[in-house]
């Protein structure tokens, strides 16, 4: 026979539902003393605001972040990342209400580096996108429900989103400092490698690059190829990229003497199409009179000349993640704003 | 949808002890714009968002208006990128020609 206690958790799960405020999926119910200790947790007053989230802007106080925590199913010291998250999605450079609001497929993605990536047990390994990890799981998922609960980007009205991709329900990963040869991806921004940071990006789904062989130039050729196809929006509106290295292949290109600086110039070198194989994809504006995105040395006139995945070198962001073994790195298209990293400041 | 729980939805919740995730006030700090009284004779702005299909769908509603409406004048402009709210010289500008603005976005 069920517990009271029992009946009670599912008839608080049930009210959530009506309430519209899950991701429909069942949240934890955000209960007055549990939402206290993640406010406590973070030492800062609860009604201290961290962001007026785009496109309502609605007031992300501490308390209520805490409340979307909880219902994501978040432990107290997980706080610290979402707030982080948040706050760096504010930057302009990431431009939060126009990748919450468009048609696009991506969605922000959360990157943990740095120590307390191990200490959170935020998963860089196998699996590392896929599923298993409870901080990974929930600290997206907090992310995501305060976006549409306080920010108003709500699926089908204001986040008109075509087809949307599964990390709009959670997308956090953490760069494995244990398999990455190369310095961590938070002091691309001049950070130290000892802190630890949150990296957001307005992200497609994972795209798997196999590449079997250890001839560096051959798989960065592969890797290359894979980033400039017909259809991909970055060709057409340029914004940061990045790619996620897995463990295998991080190996042999440092082994090889490439530096995270090598790899990006030769996928800027590389990774291009010409302006005649762009035309069949057609202006993102519709009209070929309209202009364009790309860098100022491409003459959109002339048709032979090619034109890069990115508008700079320095757009290409290199992070170590995944299980080893396998033969598999991975490219996370963009949607045209910029990464954004923010150092973590904990209680 | 993320609007506040009405008064049943409310007492509910709070008689379960639960939290609300949302800034009830939210929705209540936007406002439409006041409305004319008519819009015949005006000086009407149409604000794309610089994709061509906006273009097509507020030139079609400008020779509509100026049909139904006569309109002294129509200024047609587009924001800088699709993706942010126009410039505030873009809205300057207009505030300072237009009666009223009509807008669209179209991908």
């Amino acid at each position: 026979m069920a517990s009271s206690n029992a009946v009670d958790l599912g008839d608080a799960i049930d009210l959530m539902f009506e309430t519209g405020w899950t991701d429909g999926l069942p949240v934890v119910p955000p209960t007055e003393d549990r939402v206290k200790k993640f406010v406590e947790y973070t030492g800062r007053d609860a009604g201290e605001v961290i962001a007026e989230l785009p496109p309502l802007g609605g007031k992300a106080t501490v308390e209520r972040i805490a409340v979307n925590a909880v219902m994501a199913g978040c432990l107290p010291e997980y706080m610290p990342v979402v707030i982080t998250a948040l706050q760096a999605m504010m930057d302009d450079r990431f431009n939060l209400r126009g990748v919450m609001c468009s048609t696009g497929i991506h969605t922000p993605l959360v990157i943990v580096s740095g120590p307390l990536a191990k200490e959170l047990d935020i998963n860089g390994g196998y699996n590392c996108f896929g599923a298993g990890w409870r901080a990974n799981a929930t600290i997206g998922r907090a992310v995501k429900l305060a976006l549409v609960n306080l920010g108003g980007a709500i699926p089908g009205e204001t986040n008109k989103a075509t087809f949307g991709h599964p990390g709009a329900y959670t997308y956090c990963v953490a760069e494995d400092q244990e398999i990455n040869p190369w310095e961590p991806l938070h002091t691309d921004v001049g950070l130290e490698a000892g802190d630890s940071a949150v990296t957001v990006f307005p992200a497609e789904a994972p795209h798997n690059i196999m590449y079997h062989a250890k001839n560096s130039r051959d798989f960065l050729t592969v890797l290359a190829d894979t980033m400039c196809t017909l259809g991909n929006v970055q060709m057409y509106v340029m914004g940061d990229t990045f790619v996620v290295i897995g463990p295998e292949h991080a190996r042999f290109l440092h082994e090889d003497g490439w530096r995270k600086q090598d790899i990006r110039q030769f996928l800027f070198e590389h990774a291009r199409k010409s302006v005649r194989e762009l035309k069949h994809g057609g202006s993102p504006q519709g009209d070929a009179n309209r202009g364009h995105f790309w860098p100022r040395f491409v003459d959109a006139n002339d048709d032979d000349q090619m034109v890069p995945v990115v508008r700079a070198a320095d757009r290409i962001h290199i992070m170590v993640a995944g299980g080893r073994g396998g033969p598999h790195s991975v490219y996370l298209p963009g949607w045209g704003s910029r990464r954004v990293t923010k150092k973590i400041e904990l209680p | 949808m993320v609007s506040a729980p009405g008064a049943d939805l409310k007492a509910r919740l709070s008689e379960m002890g639960l939290l609300s995730p949302i800034d009830p006030e939210a929705y209540s700090r936007w406002r439409a714009a006041p409305r004319l009284e008519t819009i015949h004779g005006k000086v009407g702005g149409f604000l794309g968002n610089r994709k061509a299909n906006a273009s097509l769908l507020l030139e079609g509603v400008k020779e509509l208006l100026n049909k139904d409406y006569e309109l002294r004048d129509g200024i047609a402009v587009d924001k800088y990128v699709y993706s942010r709210p126009a410039a505030d010289d873009i809205i300057d500008d207009l505030v300072s020609k237009c009666d009223f603005v009509v807008t669209c976005i179209a991908d």
